[in-house]
């Protein structure tokens, strides 16, 4: 099976993702991908602990994520990325790691970023990573949750950014 | 699909609802019922009586889920223990309501009355002593 959903939440692992997404993608392996957390043995502790029972968890650095990918280390699991920002997925594919869809699900705001959606606000960074995502031919749906309805959100960035 | 009735102190339930809704999306067939000030306990039961009646169209069975037991909530529910297709849940929380919804197109209504009781109780953590607890394991 492998990679069952590739998503972008800086919230990384939580009520939506967990009670909602998980159960909905029957996700046995949530796979955290960001340096930050990684490293920090504290943040991984707190997500890890975020997981329900017999789920496995992997915390992983990109550089670590992109050996385990190309190593196939998810092939047979219903895995789920949680990545923070399309940074961090551009540089997954940069690596050798091929993603078809994005989901993305929430990016939280911040004085230099512009909301684009309820739960999506991007810096210019992000809209570079997503423009360069989209010319890769990665499609790029906006969905907080299973149930609401797709946006395509460079359609979104289009408009925004004129 | 079994219906789930909120009915708590003030607007507790009506806005433990949207917070489900937050994390699950929109849903249908369940109600919250706010108990303020000027309401009285058979107002409320009728309130209750009412969408049992009404909501017994598409739903398969009820749970009502209540704030405190020996509160009004609960007590006006009570008019409702014999009822066969209700089953009723005091201390009502997030992890509660959100099992209820969640597990509600597949589980009969007792069984799903258990699960929901036992998320409940099983939803009160010590966090700070859950999480050096994890550290001092990962440590070792």
């Amino acid at each position: 099976m492998g990679m069952v959903l590739v998503r972008i939440d800086d919230r990384l692992i939580h009520g939506q993702v967990v009670e909602n997404w998980m159960k909905f993608l029957k996700i046995n392996h949530v796979v955290v991908v960001n340096d930050f957390v990684a490293s920090d043995r504290t943040q991984k502790a707190l997500f890890s602990m975020a997981v329900p029972e017999h789920t496995k968890v992997s915390i992983l650095t990109i550089a670590q994520a992109k050996e385990a990918i190309l190593n196939g280390q998810f092939e047979g699991d219903r895995a789920m990325l949680l990545l923070g920002c399309p940074g961090d997925v551009l540089n997954l594919i940069d690596g050798g790691v091929k993603i078809r869809e994005v989901n993305v699900g929430g990016i939280h705001y911040s004085s230099e970023k512009r909301q684009i959606l309820k739960a999506i606000s991007v810096s210019k960074e992000d809209i570079q990573a997503f423009q360069k995502l989209d010319r890769l031919g990665v499609r790029l749906e906006a969905r907080m949750v299973p149930d609401d309805e797709k946006i395509d959100i460079m359609e979104i960035i289009k408009r925004e950014t004129g | 699909m079994t219906g789930l009735i909120v009915i708590t102190h003030g607007d507790f339930g009506r806005q433990l609802v949207k917070a489900a809704q937050v994390i699950l999306g929109e849903q249908r067939d369940v109600w919250a019922l706010s108990l303020h000030e000027k309401d009285g306990l058979e107002t409320l039961s009728e309130r209750i009586g009412k969408i049992l009646k009404e909501g017994n169209k598409q739903s398969e069975g009820k749970i009502i889920l209540v704030d405190m037991f020996g509160g009004t909530p609960a007590n006006a529910s009570l008019k409702f223990v014999n009822d066969q297709e209700v089953e009723i849940i005091s201390g009502v929380n997030l992890p509660m309501l959100i099992t209820a919804l969640n597990y509600r197109r597949s589980l009969p209504l007792r069984e799903l009355a258990r699960l929901v009781r036992e998320k409940g109780e099983q939803s009160i953590l010590d966090v700070k002593k859950k999480f050096l607890d994890k550290v001092s394991k990962a440590e070792k």
